[in-house]
């Protein structure tokens, strides 16, 4: 069915033409009856009247008024240069793809940046009214000068404030990885959920639909055994199978019956996957079994997470009043120093990194991410622009004459602008596949609750439609204004003004991909760096041997034990110092021990952070590390001594020995007996706190100083020990690789942003030089026909564009610096003023420009000025 | 040699064709035929831009027009002067005094 507004502008076209066809007639009889022959009339006639299209196309102008006036016209006219913008594009279908192209990349960058920045600050907890729900933190108001005390609402507290808040309803909960399997299934088929203990009242606070079954009964009804499992295990687990409800499944070897199966949208909150949801007082039943220690089961023990939700007629505020009160009382009455607390909202940005020491990290890589996608857009609209500019001057005879015509200068800057507009939306559609595929990539590498946090919405939607609009003006804007200057003041002053335009546009390409290239260079050469190995250890000249069962062996911890006092002795009988050292994680995430455990000193209620990296004395001596007081520590696990970096040294006793004082480990006491300097061991970063001890869980890896023993001999010891045990052979850096999985991340991506725009910035230049040299080939023609060398008009030629390019490049290096100090942290102790990288940096757009602009150079010294002459 | 008859100043169109329908409904081809007459000649209207004209201030709800049979017989478009264009006619008969009484003012000064 045709429009309603073309049916109407047909009706009033044939009507238009009935009465022309009239006029026609009447002048035609007029004539004929004045003498004149029928068809001489009816010649005058239609030539007097002036050409019927005109009429029509004139009329129809004025038709635009009835749907509303103003706006009505405009939309109309709007719709006009629409249709002009794309039957102009589609004459040119190659410079259209490419635009959109490039422009759809560009923007998509910094669309799919936007969806994660947008999930992150904006996106609360998928739950029905979410605007109501608040997560409380609760932190001891007062803390040591050095360490950390933990600290927040226990348990039991939590059922104070639950029992006794009128402002809202509190939930609490604790998360714990365990893992699960079916009734009757192995051991081995057992997989890894996140089980979080929560109070009975959680489901219904919070309002999660359930897909199946009832929430998990109150807590005076329970026998701690009934748990709700998400939608996601039991679609993995139970293949969603109806007759769920009622089985019996293993969590960590406890049974439990599943009660109900949540819906399909919150199997997350925040951070915590809601695989399986399990009663508080089931916890205990879990901490019997010596593997967890869930404080949810220990009425004093710190922390649960409690979250409110308020009732209707109270504010956050009052919420938090009430809270304090509360808490206060509680606390003052238990004899207990008093907590600080504030509450939050739910958006990742208020609950994932408050209180998380990668935070400001995290923030700050998705900031530099956003502004290098930033960057590469803006180097792409520059150099759409250009592309722009040298299509609009192409065009400028007919701008020329349509503005000749009466058109005014706006109506012809709008036409323009509105091309751009075409271009800018069809690559703002291709733009926003990013946002809408983002999620299902993150869905099948397996980061489901990434996934939920990007998933689009309408602020998404939004920022890519600004965007279009601000890419629209970036792109066409300059370039008409320009162009119907040039069309208004005729040729003078033409030249001028373009090389100026197109000047400023090449410089800023060049800087913006000076700084991207730089980044990237850096960023590689951080890499590299780091990837040897930090210079204060021997990492380039240490071999780690990782021993290990074949795949599918079941894991078997007494076993385990008998290995590792085997390769212990067998160390000990070599002739070169061999240590041991426990490697966790495989390939591109193996680490030296673990970061983040807590140190405390008996008796202390402070905790320090530390990273622990068990090695046995013989393994520092291969790798070059020297002890600054007492000894190694026994390579007897049991003897349950510890090697400790001066930097914790000064953290736990900063003005007593060491020597033979105690540290608490996971709950262990260990004796210090050595303190080492402060080396990058652990991770390339820098220094960190560090603990060692005796390996003392699972099978460790072999620490070998390269030429001392041959891996034959290595690999005969340790067959003999058990011939099915596997030797893999790695350098001592690969232990870096957990560390430096961001930055290699970080630095991939920013190689590939280099390179885009290193490819772009080549194409703008070799557009901008290829445009020179048409726009100039009479010029040069005559100039060569006057005896001119080529050398001379290579000259003239690139005289005209090396402001542009030297000003970009200084502009770029300059910026870069700026760029370097925010990347610093990445750097991994490589100088941001590294003088290599901007020597490469300048050499490679250097080389670059160079290419760009001998091949147009080149072409215009093959201008036969015979043709330009003869075409005068 | 100047020509005789000189182009219509540009926004005059309008109000010459509201004066000439405010006397009677005409068809596109009577107006243009009296615009000639009653300017005695002097005026030269392009015919082809006295039709989108028409359509403009049918727009403007300034005419209204209908089909109807003309005097040969046959049906032409008539237009009809509403209300709203009879005020309009008035306020830009007005202002032409206004203007061309200003324009003598100002060359009896100089003479």
């Amino acid at each position: 069915m045709p429009h309603p507004f073309d049916r109407r502008r047909r009706e009033r076209e044939r009507d238009l033409q009935r009465e022309l066809a009239y006029h026609v007639e009447r002048r035609t009889s007029e004539l004929v009856a004045a003498g004149v022959t029928e068809a001489e009339a009816r010649r005058r006639a239609a030539v007097e009247l002036g050409g019927i299209t005109q009429i029509v196309e004139d009329a129809r102008e004025t038709w635009t008024h009835r749907w509303g006036g103003m706006p009505a016209r405009y939309m109309a006219q709007v719709a006009r240069d629409v249709r002009y913008g794309i039957r102009g594009l589609w004459k040119t279908k190659g410079f259209a793809v490419a635009v959109v192209c490039m422009l759809a990349v560009g923007m998509g960058l910094v669309a799919g940046c936007f969806a994660v920045f947008n999930g992150i600050f904006f996106r609360g907890w998928p739950l029905p009214d979410s605007s109501r729900v608040f997560t409380v933190r609760a932190w001891r108001a007062v803390q040591p000068a050095e360490g950390h005390i933990a600290d927040g609402i226990t348990a039991g507290l939590y059922r104070q404030i639950r029992e006794h808040a009128r402002a809202a309803d509190y939930v609490a909960a604790e998360g714990e990885s365990l893992t699960v399997r079916r009734q009757g299934e192995g051991d081995d088929r057992a997989v890894p959920v996140d089980a979080t203990f929560v109070s009975d009242n959680f489901i219904q606070t919070l309002a999660i639909p359930l897909a199946l079954g009832t929430a998990l009964p109150p807590a005076d009804r329970s026998d701690g055994q009934q748990i709700v499992i998400s939608h996601r295990v039991w679609q993995r687990q139970f293949a969603g199978e109806p007759g769920v409800i009622g089985q019996t499944i293993w969590l960590d070897g406890i049974p439990a019956t599943v009660v109900g199966v949540t819906g399909r949208d919150p199997a997350a909150l925040g951070h915590v996957s809601l695989d399986v949801l399990a009663e508080m007082s089931a916890a205990a039943a879990f901490n019997a079994t010596g593997l967890n220690q869930l404080s949810a089961a220990d009425e004093n023990a710190c922390c649960v997470a409690v979250v409110g939700r308020l009732r209707s007629g109270w504010t956050r505020v009052q919420a938090a009043g009430e809270l304090q009160t509360l808490i206060a009382g509680y606390r003052q009455s238990a004899g207990e120093p008093p907590l600080a607390i504030a509450l939050d909202g739910t958006t990742p940005a208020e609950t994932m990194f408050r209180g998380s020491g990668s935070a400001g990290d995290e923030l700050a890589a998705l900031a530099l991410a956003g502004t290098a996608f930033m960057l590469v857009l803006l180097l792409t609209s520059a150099n759409v622009a250009n592309l722009f500019l040298a299509r609009n001057l192409r065009r400028e005879r007919e701008i020329a004459v349509r503005l000749e015509l009466g058109a005014g200068r706006p109506r012809v800057v709008s036409q323009l602008v509105t091309e751009g507009f075409v271009l800018a939306v069809m690559s703002g559609a291709g733009a926003f596949l990013v946002p809408l595929v983002l999620p299902g990539v993150l869905r099948a590498t397996g980061q489901h609750l990434e996934s939920a946090v990007v998933a689009p919405d309408w602020r998404v939607a939004a920022f890519t439609s600004v965007a279009v609009v601000a890419v629209c003006l970036l792109v066409s804007l300059a370039p008409a204004l320009h162009v119907t200057r040039v069309a208004c003041h005729g040729a003078a002053g033409r030249i001028d003004r373009t090389s100026r335009t197109r000047g400023v546009l090449l410089g800023s390409q060049i800087a913006i991909a000076a700084v991207l290239v730089l980044s990237a260079t850096l960023l590689a050469r951080g890499i590299y760096h780091a990837s040897r190995g930090p210079s204060d250890v021997a990492a380039d000249t240490t071999t780690l041997a990782l021993v290990g069962w074949p795949a599918g062996e079941p894991y078997d911890r007494a076993r385990d034990t008998a290995i590792r006092a085997a390769l212990n002795e067998m160390a000990g009988q070599m002739t070169a110092p061999v240590g041991l050292a426990d490697v966790f994680g495989t390939g591109d995430g193996m680490s030296l021990g673990v970061g983040a455990s807590l140190v405390q000193r008996p008796g202390s209620d402070v905790r320090y952070r530390a990273h622990t990296a068990p090695m046995t004395g013989a393994g520092f001596r291969v790798l070059g590390i020297g002890l600054l007081e007492g000894r190694w520590a026994s390579d007897d696990p049991s003897a349950a001594e510890a090697v400790i970096n001066r930097r914790l040294r000064q953290q736990l006793w900063p003005d007593g020995p060491a020597l033979g004082r105690t540290l608490m480990l996971s709950g262990q006491p260990y004796t210090v007996v050595g303190v080492i300097p402060d080396v990058r061991l652990t991770s390339p970063y820098g220094i960190e706190p560090t603990v060692h001890t005796t390996p003392r869980i699972g099978i460790p890896a072999l620490v070998v100083r390269n030429g001392t023993v041959s891996s034959r001999a290595i690999r005969s010891r340790v067959a003999a020990i058990d011939p099915r045990l596997t030797v893999t052979f790695v350098p001592f850096a690969a232990s870096f690789n957990r560390s430096l999985q961001e930055a290699r991340v970080v630095a991939a991506v920013a190689s590939g942003l280099g390179l885009a725009a290193l490819v772009i910035a080549i194409i703008g230049v070799f557009a901008v030089f290829s445009y020179l040299v048409q726009e100039r080939r009479r010029d040069i023609g005559v100039r060569l026909a006057l005896g001119a060398s080529a050398r001379q008009i290579a000259r003239t030629l690139l005289q005209a564009s090396r402001g542009p390019i030297l000003g970009g490049l200084v502009a770029g290096l300059l910026l870069s610096g700026i760029a370097a100090l925010a990347l610093r942290r990445l750097l991994f102790g490589l100088s941001p003023a590294d003088p290599v990288s901007y020597l490469m940096v300048a050499l490679l757009l250097g080389a670059a420009a160079s290419v760009a602009t001998a091949v147009p150079v080149l072409r215009s010294m093959r201008i036969d000025p015979a043709e330009i002459l003869r075409s005068e | 040699m100047p020509s005789s008859r000189f182009p219509i100043p540009q926004g005059t169109l309008d109000m010459l064709i509201l004066q000439i329908v405010s006397l009677e409904p005409l068809h596109g081809y009577a107006i243009a035929q009296r615009l000639l007459q009653v300017s005695h000649e002097a005026v030269q209207v392009n015919q082809g831009s006295l039709y989108p004209a028409l359509h403009r201030l049918e727009q403007k709800r300034w005419l209204k027009s209908a089909w109807r049979t003309s005097e040969t017989g046959r049906e032409a478009k008539y237009y009809t002067i509403t209300s709203s264009g009879r005020r309009r006619l008035a306020a830009e008969k007005a202002g032409w005094d206004r203007l061309a009484w200003a324009v003598r003012l100002i060359f009896n000064e100089a003479d």
